[in-house]
């Protein structure tokens, strides 16, 4: 390395000799694996060597490789599986799974996919080689169909069969017929020969004598419905129609820091541990944050899935949203917003969720307004971790604070992060009780601050506990292990790969006028 | 250096069209792109990282035909990019179990040279990214003045006192730190 100065070298310039080159094996590799990686991509564009026939041959092409994916489906051995689990109200299994507590009904499946069952409906689940099929014998249910890696889920009555990758819909089996409308996502409906497709605020009914509800009619009896309509409304939003809050009030936290705060009765209040300082305050009348950054009211306001106000700074290390001036995460506020009437409604279980997709626009459009915060969506490639089993995991290992194993009180609850009375400061437990991976892998994820790939190839539930030294520090030794192994204790390993990811970047912001 | 092109057959059209070959340019700028992540970050892991990101970001959000100088483009994505991850990782928290698996504690010596590397690395994040583009190419790629105005459409003279107060400022920056 030539350093091009004619001065006394000194600190500065004996360090820029420091710069070091790269091991050229590992960079090699390293390009093969991009390369790879990128060809995978939808858009890659392909090398200009294309055979001639390539044009001519694409059907046989297909055929050959709808014959390959028939070949893997026939030698794939039946899987022996549980498929579902019960989250709320009560269904009644017999042949068939029946919501008959004269209350609605949901059930969990293995793939993260909820289905929310109307009082009195009847169905069936059996796993179909490409998929998920639910059989709806009669009755309504609201599908929230997660992402399908492999295959698709099919909701199937005795006329239809409707198929779909990832999306909400409600499906009615009448003894007349069925019908079928959609929420969010896109829906293929099969009636006979003839197949439609469905997008938001669309639905069909098989017979002509069946009434046409609105979507809103469809699903009233649904105790979710203010959320799936919001969302339904998030779709359909014409342009001059917008989700805001009434009045906001916006000021540096530095000059008034908690000043105002005071819910209104019923308020809800959560813990925030994303830097603010005084909980947040919601109810449908009033948002109120006080000493909350920009930064966080972005991930709330753009984030998916929960709201994990405890673990932002976990999800700042994921990097879902970046960009922007350092000042959105340092600088604090206090809004306190006024919601416009009827226009929030919602549980406090919804709320810890993140299940308020109204409320999410609706910080949209303040920081859009106030902070001129202008957003744009981006894939990356980021470091994670892959998430492997061995054979039999995992196992039920006992940590020695978690005496009484299954008998033990914090053995309780489906999934949940927890501190062990008695536990050093910096040692966490995990515990998984009858639950499904899917459930427990982004728990996982937001500890180790890395999106975590499932490659266990564990679909049924499990119970397992994982109890670990979080932070290592010398001074203060732990019996607890560090988190690998811990993870090895019950069969399960984290090994480090790449995945692809959708994030935010902060484009523009602008510090707000305050009022 | 040159955008990389192939014939493209379309698919359902009978004429042929000219679109930029991506693999070539894959081929042509990524161990640039690589080693300027690794000169930025120190690290195989984030170079990794960043020249991922690059691509992933050039075959998603440019169209190749707009390209005049895809070398220069790519080079600064790189440095940009590895700018945001050190200064995010400035920012984040350092309490979480990615480090639990890291491998375990160097030596006394070589750990003194881990921390210079980590000081300069930050020392350098605390450049504008301009400043830092052209520090990187004089003292990661080895390159003259002269070909660095070339790359970056600028002035030799623009370029002389750039490196000039980059370094002023390093010093300064560095010597706070020792």
């Amino acid at each position: 390395m030539t350093i091009h100065n004619h001065e006394r070298p000194d600190t500065a310039d004996s360090h820029l000799g420091l710069f070091r080159a790269p091991p050229e094996e590992e960079m090699a590799q390293a390009e093969e694996r991009a390369l790879r990686r990128l060809r995978s991509e939808p858009r890659y564009a392909p090398a200009p060597a294309r055979p001639p026939l390539w044009r001519m041959s694409r059907l046989a092409v297909a055929g050959a490789a709808a014959a390959i994916v028939f070949a893997v489906i026939a030698l794939r051995p039946p899987r022996s599986e549980t498929l579902f689990r019960v989250v709320e109200g009560e269904v009644h299994q017999v042949d068939s799974l029946r919501s008959d507590g004269g209350k609605s009904a949901v059930l969990a499946l293995a793939d993260g996919s909820r289905i929310e069952m109307r009082a009195g409906s009847e169905l069936s689940l059996t796993r179909a080689d490409d998929g998920l099929r639910i059989l709806l014998n009669r009755g309504d249910i609201i599908v929230n169909a997660a992402k399908q890696r492999r295959g698709h889920l099919y909701v199937q009555t005795k006329d239809i069969t409707v198929s779909v990758i990832g999306t909400v819909f409600v499906v009615n089996a009448d003894k007349d017929g069925s019908r079928v409308a959609v929420i969010e996502g896109e829906v293929r409906v099969q009636q006979g020969s003839v197949e439609k497709t469905l997008r938001p605020g669309e639905q069909i009914a098989t017979n002509p004598l069946l009434t046409l509800e609105s979507v809103r009619e469809e699903i009233a009896w649904s105790p979710h419905a203010e959320t799936h309509l919001a969302l339904l409304q998030q779709i359909n939003q014409t342009p001059g129609a917008r989700d805001a809050f009434d009045v906001i009030s916006i000021r540096s936290s530095g000059k008034n820091a908690g000043a105002g705060r005071g819910g209104g009765q019923g308020a809800y209040s959560i813990e925030n541990g994303c830097g603010g300082l005084l909980p947040i305050e919601i109810d449908p009348g009033r948002f109120a944050v006080f000493g909350t950054t920009v930064h966080n009211l972005i991930i709330w306001a753009y984030g998916t899935g929960e709201i994990h106000y405890g673990s932002c700074i976990n999800l700042n290390a994921m990097n879902f949203v970046s960009g922007g001036p350092d000042w959105i995460r340092t600088e604090p506020w206090d809004i306190q917003a006024v919601v416009p009437a009827r226009s929030l409604d919602f549980t406090l279980d919804q709320l810890r969720r993140g299940d308020l997709p109204r409320l999410r626009r609706m910080i949209q459009t303040m920081l859009a307004e106030r902070f001129k915060v202008t957003m744009r969506r981006e894939t990356k490639s980021v470091a994670a971790y892959s998430l492997t089993a061995e054979k039999g995991a995992p196992r039920f290992f006992v940590p020695d604070i978690y005496a009484g194993g299954r008998e033990d009180p914090a053995f309780k609850k489906y999934v949940w992060d927890e501190r062990p009375s008695g536990a050093r400061p910096g040692d966490l437990g995990i515990i998984a009780k009858d639950a499904f991976m899917s459930e427990v892998v982004p728990i996982l994820a937001r500890r180790v601050g890395r999106p975590v790939v499932d490659e266990t190839g564990i679909a049924g539930k499990v119970d397992f506990i994982l109890y670990y030294d979080w932070a290592p520090n010398p001074a203060r030794p732990s019996t607890a292990p560090p988190l690998a192994k811990a993870l090895d204790q019950v069969g399960l390993k984290l090994s480090d790969t790449r995945t692809v990811i959708e994030t935010w970047v902060v484009e523009k912001v602008e510090k707000p006028t305050e009022n | 250096m040159s955008t990389a092109h192939a014939i493209v057959e379309a698919p359902d059209q009978d004429i042929a069209v000219v679109e930029p070959d991506f693999e070539g340019i894959f081929r042509e700028h990524y161990r640039t792109v690589y080693r300027t992540a690794y000169g930025v970050t120190g690290s195989s892991q984030d170079a990794e990282d960043v020249a991922q990101t690059v691509f992933l970001r050039l075959l998603h959000g440019r169209s190749l035909r707009d390209w005049k100088n895809p070398a220069a483009y790519l080079y600064r994505a790189a440095v940009n990019e590895s700018l945001t991850l050190i200064r995010a990782r400035k920012r984040r928290p350092r309490d979480h179990d990615v480090e639990l698996f890291a491998v375990p504690a160097d030596s006394a010596a070589a750990g003194s040279a881990k921390e210079t590397h980590r000081r300069l690395y930050e020392a350098v994040a605390e450049l504008g990214r301009k400043a830092a583009e052209i520090l990187i190419l004089r003292y990661v790629h080895d390159y003259s003045d002269a070909q660095i105005a070339k790359l970056l459409g600028t002035s030799r003279g623009t370029i002389a006192v750039s490196l000039y107060r980059s370094r002023a400022r390093l010093r300064k920056f560095l010597r706070g730190r020792l």
